[in-house]
């Protein structure tokens, strides 16, 4: 104990040298940059400024390494509360509730908010981390395999809280997102789905999916409303907003410390990280707090605290494993590491005894990187919140030249793009039909741990991988909150049963729309991921089969449902009185007529809750209009990819820009050319001179090779 | 129109600077000119450690002093993605040079078809340092040999079945009389080990490196056995382990161990692509050794513990006639014992 103390003001001593508290800050400062920026994040930074450590002492060198990992997750909140584009795959969540808060002009407060939640969540983690140490390696000893694929269970099982209410819908996702995670070499050996297509062979990379799914749908949606994301212009941001977000922040303490607990605890399991912690801290906020079922996904304040409180809080955690064992919980961890090894520094129990100021340096670079971050973040909250107001003409094409750019830095393969514009349009249909998508985002993230630890724990544990205590527990927790709403189910509807709607089983031609079609898509993938799997050897084909199996289940269920039930007979299936669901429609009415497939029995449920997503509301657009624009806006997504792959995407990039702001923006020459040229140089100088991104090969870069050869424009 | 005047001046200010940065060829070819390391694996492994502190240090020994950056091809796939790409698709003017996966060379006869590169006519610039796989068992294994693990059910840990960590063991299995029940799918060495801590597991694969870098009180604390090394003859880190070569029984294991043992040798070797102008590539080379031999070079990698054992681009093209002279028939057994054909 006592040493402990002795090492923590070692630490603290030696972090307080002028030159690392510099070498933090600038950390701090580059990471918030890299946050803003969609598909950049820590991650990048660190391979990118990995080299420069070498050199430093290891007390500066993690000073900002840290820094800089720290608090990507605080600024990426920025972008995802303007435009609904997560800065980073951690801020997801955060768009549900703040981008419709800056709609209504309250970006001011939901920065606020936001930004309180980060920095205690960022400091919850670096003081557990801080305080557990002694117990860390026991503790980490007791987590084996078994342990993992329960915790993995637990937050794939809360996709069923995140699919509100549209619970088949949610599952199908759920089945499509384990089908996409199991795509590339399995650790059986075998190819799978991979189309002899080199690009998937190691499988897609969650920055496309994320972006695609989030991203591209939310800039469609603006296209086609054709209005600027904040819909009351003359509303102005002030610093009062903002402490009304931190007043809420600091209300919401206990909801800030339980997400900063699942943020933490969920950071130190391996591989979960980021993408999707933010979700079950979402999750866990939804179904516990007060009224949640009813105003998350419109702007709920709770909303943006819980995501944010957890995302920072995974610093703290996601080092543990990585002292205790050389086990990187997350990507960035991976090159922390590195930056460890680089410095002679072993992982393990040296770390937590000989070692020990150089973890309480890691420990204080957290706490300090959050403080700095978040009133960084606060001071210049102001300044960002006005882009707000600009028109989309402008704004669309600027941020969709960027999310291509972030886009690519899943693999830098022209692979990136196509899968960027394929979920793009899956998560645009999605959207539009009210199929929920953190679902399918669970689903991706944990089909391949869930796999590979369950092949693990029944090679070494056979069946009694079950019956070890801690993962009985999980297991169960994970059981009773599934089983829950069932069993509230089906207490409140002997309370409210109504006059009973005749069963008609025939079919509905109404409902022959694109949600079918949706569902028929499901029923292919989910049948051709089964045929595809006829060689495979046994380990490779089990969990394929199961998933497209269920999958298929699900989806007939869910089409059977839709097609020939009519929604009189499913609403009172869930419970639905007649009058709750007068009192929905005019809900509803109130509430503009949301887009036009609400689709079936899903719409003003009440027992299974509301649809956890974003909703956009079209206002008095006919279906004629926003499909021409719709058509419109992938038109112009699909040309800029063309385009690029004959000229490079970063020249593409301007033509893109140019043509847009001057053609469907109807800008003057000016502002294009401003606007396209300033954004281009930045974007040039970040992703082409600092981060060195090989760019893809070209048609023209093909036929000449020597474009190549000039390192200030091999873009080919 | 302020607006374009403000263009015209950043575009002249630019066109300025791209005049300043390339002077004329005075100094000769890479003065003023970058190399692009393309590296074909994660950056977060020992092919990136390697690549970052040559690519710090191997500027300053080629005249006109170039700077040297890293362009990843990540992933698993990257060895492949990296080996095509240099081969197909960059220029060959010495400006790009890259490494790719150890055992690519090799690859390219035991599956043919799968890449699109001839390794074998590739500038080999030099290599520094071969990189032995080995394979070990932890202290509860009740196992410390080849001969005391005989016909015992170990289990042994391993990433995939077309990693080292698989194919090593599963070697033993075949040939050495071993009974390893291999449980794949753990995550990277760190995993591996974790597992070995937890008893999960008895053992491992993958490179001796991983052991000196990330858990050398293994060694120290007698937890962990080597039981068997690659490599063309004993590593001088681990003097008392037999090689594969060492313990083939027939001449045919004898092929199929050495075309593995040249695999490894090429451990983290570096080449430029076929077409490369000669007096370029001996240009390269002379500054490969010359760097391998630079103090702060040699500082730094002592620092980061990653060995320093150089083979030139001379001894590397001795290499590349091993892999031509082994028989077709020892590829297509060996492709079948490390599980690459049917």
């Amino acid at each position: 104990m006592e040493l402990m103390f002795d090492m923590a003001v070692k630490a603290a001593v030696a972090l307080s040298d002028p030159l690392r508290l510099g070498f933090l800050a600038l950390g701090v400062f580059i990471g918030l940059i890299l946050g803003v920026i969609p598909g950049l994040g820590g991650l990048v930074g660190l391979s990118l400024l990995l080299p420069f450590t070498f050199s430093m002492d290891p007390f500066t060198a993690l000073a900002f390494l840290m820094g800089l990992s720290a608090v990507s997750a605080t600024s990426d909140t920025i972008p995802a509360v303007l435009f609904g584009v997560p800065g980073t795959v951690a801020s997801a969540a955060t768009i549900l509730d703040g981008f419709p808060m800056a709609r209504r002009g309250e970006a001011g407060r939901a920065f606020g908010a936001a930004f309180t939640a980060s920095v205690i969540g960022g400091l919850f983690g670096a003081v557990l981390l801080g305080i557990s140490l002694p117990i860390l390696r026991p503790v980490m000893l007791a987590i084996a395999s078994p342990e993992l694929l329960a915790i993995c269970i637990f937050g794939l099982s809360l996709a069923a809280v995140l699919a509100g209410g549209s619970p088949m819908k949610g599952l199908i996702a759920v089945c499509l997102g384990l089908i996409f995670a199991g795509t590339g070499e399995d650790p059986g050996g075998t190819l799978r789905w991979t189309f002899d297509t080199l690009y998937l062979y190691d499988g897609f990379r969650i920055v496309p999916i994320a972006l695609g799914l989030f991203a591209i749908p939310e800039i469609a949606d603006m296209v086609i409303q054709r209005s600027a994301i904040q819909v009351d212009s003359k509303a102005k941001i002030t610093r009062r907003d903002q402490w009304l977000g931190v007043k809420d922040a600091l209300r919401h303490w206990f909801l800030v410390l339980r997400c900063s607990s699942i943020g933490a605890g969920l950071g130190a399991v391996p591989g979960i990280g980021a993408p999707i912690l933010d979700w079950v801290a979402y999750g866990h906020a939804a179904r516990t707090e007060k009224g949640a079922q009813e105003t998350f996904g419109t702007g709920d304040v709770r909303g943006v605290i819980a995501s944010e409180s957890s995302n920072n809080a995974k610093e703290g955690g996601s080092l543990v494993p990585t002292i205790a064992f050389g086990v990187p919980g997350t990507a960035s961890m991976a090159l922390i590491l590195g930056a460890f090894i680089i410095h002679g520094l072993v992982p393990g129990p040296d770390m937590l005894s000989k070692n020990l100021d150089v973890t309480y340096t890691l420990v204080w670079s957290i706490a300090l990187a959050n403080i700095i971050g978040a009133g960084v973040c606060f001071l210049f909250a102001n300044q960002f919140a006005k882009v707000a107001v600009i028109r989309i003409g402008i704004l669309a094409p600027v941020v969709l030249a960027i999310i291509f750019l972030g886009a690519f830095q899943g693999k830098n393969a022209w692979g990136d793009i196509y899968t960027l514009l394929g979920f793009g349009l899956l998560g645009f249909a999605m959207k539009r039909l009210k199929w929920p998508r953190p679902p399918l985002l669970l689903g991706f993230v944990l089909g391949g741990l869930i796999e590979s630890y369950l092949f693990i724990s029944a090679n070494v544990y056979s069946w009694a991988w079950m019956w070890r205590p801690v993962t009985l527990v999980i297991l169960l927790i994970t059981l009773y909150g599934l089983l829950r709403p069932l069993i509230n189910y089906y207490l409140t509807k002997r309370r409210r049963e109504g006059p009973r709607v005749p069963f008609s089983f025939q079919l509905q031609t109404d409902k022959l729309d694109t949600n079918a079609v949706l569902g028929l898509i499901a029923l292919a993938i989910f049948g051709g991921a089964i045929w595809a799997s006829q060689d495979w050897e046994f380990r490779s084909f089990l969990f394929p089969r199961a998933i497209g199996t269920v999958g298929i289940a699900f989806t007939l269920i869910m089409l059977t449902f839709h097609l020939f039930l009519s929604p009189r007979y499913i609403q009172a299936l869930k419970g639905i009185s007649p009058q709750d669901r007068v009192q929905a429609e005019r809900a509803a009415q109130t509430g503009g007529g949301s887009g036009s497939g609400s689709g079936g029995g899903e719409a003003g449920d009440s027992t299974g809750g509301r649809h956890l997503d974003l909703v956009t509301d079209f206002g008095d657009l006919d279906k004629g209009t926003i499909r021409a624009r719709a058509v419109a806006y992938f038109l112009w997504c699909f040309g800029y990819f063309a385009l690029a792959a004959v000229i490079g995407l970063m020249p593409a990039m301007l033509v893109f820009m140019i043509a847009y702001i001057r053609l469907v923006g109807r800008e003057s020459w000016q502002m294009t050319l401003g606007v396209s040229a300033g954004t281009w140089l930045v974007a040039y100088g970040l992703f082409h001179q600092v981060l060195h991104v090989p760019w893809p090969q070209t048609a023209i870069g093909n036929l000449w090779p020597v474009l190549r050869t000039n390192p200030m424009f091999n873009f080919f | 129109m302020k607006y374009l005047t403000t263009l015209g001046l950043v575009a002249a200010g630019l066109m300025a600077f791209g005049i300043t940065v390339q002077p004329a060829s005075a100094q000769g070819f890479y003065a003023g000119k970058q190399i692009t390391l393309v590296v074909g694996a994660s950056n977060r492994g020992t092919y990136a450690a390697y690549s970052r502190l040559l690519a710090n240090h191997m500027g300053r020994h080629i005249p006109g002093n170039p700077k040297i950056v890293l362009q990843i091809k990540g992933g698993s796939s990257g060895g492949m993605v990296a080996a095509n790409f240099i081969h197909n698709a960059v220029p060959k003017d010495g400006t790009v040079m890259g490494i790719t996966q150890q055992s690519i060379p090799v690859s390219q006869f035991l599956r043919p078809g799968a890449g699109r590169y001839d390794a074998t006519k590739w500038g080999w610039i030099g290599n520094v340092s071969p990189i032995v796989n080995m394979v070990a068992l932890w202290h509860t294994a009740g196992a410390k040999s080849i001969g005391e693990a005989k016909g015992k059910e170990i289990k042994i840990g391993a990433t995939g079945k077309s990693s080292p960590t698989f194919i090593y063991p599963s070697l033993l299995n075949a040939y050495a009389g071993t009974k390893f029940k291999m449980i794949t799918g753990y995550n990277g060495i760190g995993g591996l080990n974790k597992a070995m801590e937890q008893k999960e597991t008895e053992g491992r694969g993958a490179s001796w490196l991983s052991v000196l870098t990330r858990s050398p009180q293994y060694i120290s604390e007698n937890k962990l056995f080597p039981i068997v090394q690659d490599g063309l003859k004993r590593d001088p880190a681990l003097p008392n382990t037999p090689t594969f070569l060492e313990i083939a029984k027939d001449d045919t294991q004898k092929g199929i161990f050495e075309v593995i043992a040249i695999g490894s040798t090429f451990g983290r070797s570096y080449f430029v692509p076929d077409g490369v102008p000669a007096e370029r590539l001996a240009l390269l080379r002379r500054a490969f050794q010359a760097t391998m031999k630079d103090k702060a070079f040699l500082a730094d990698m002592k620092k980061a513990k990653l060995p320093v054992n150089p083979m030139t681009g001379e001894e590397l093209e001795g290499l590349i006639k091993r892999v031509l002279a082994v028989p077709k028939p020892i590829y297509t057994a060996a492709a079948k014992a490390m599980g690459f054909a049917k």
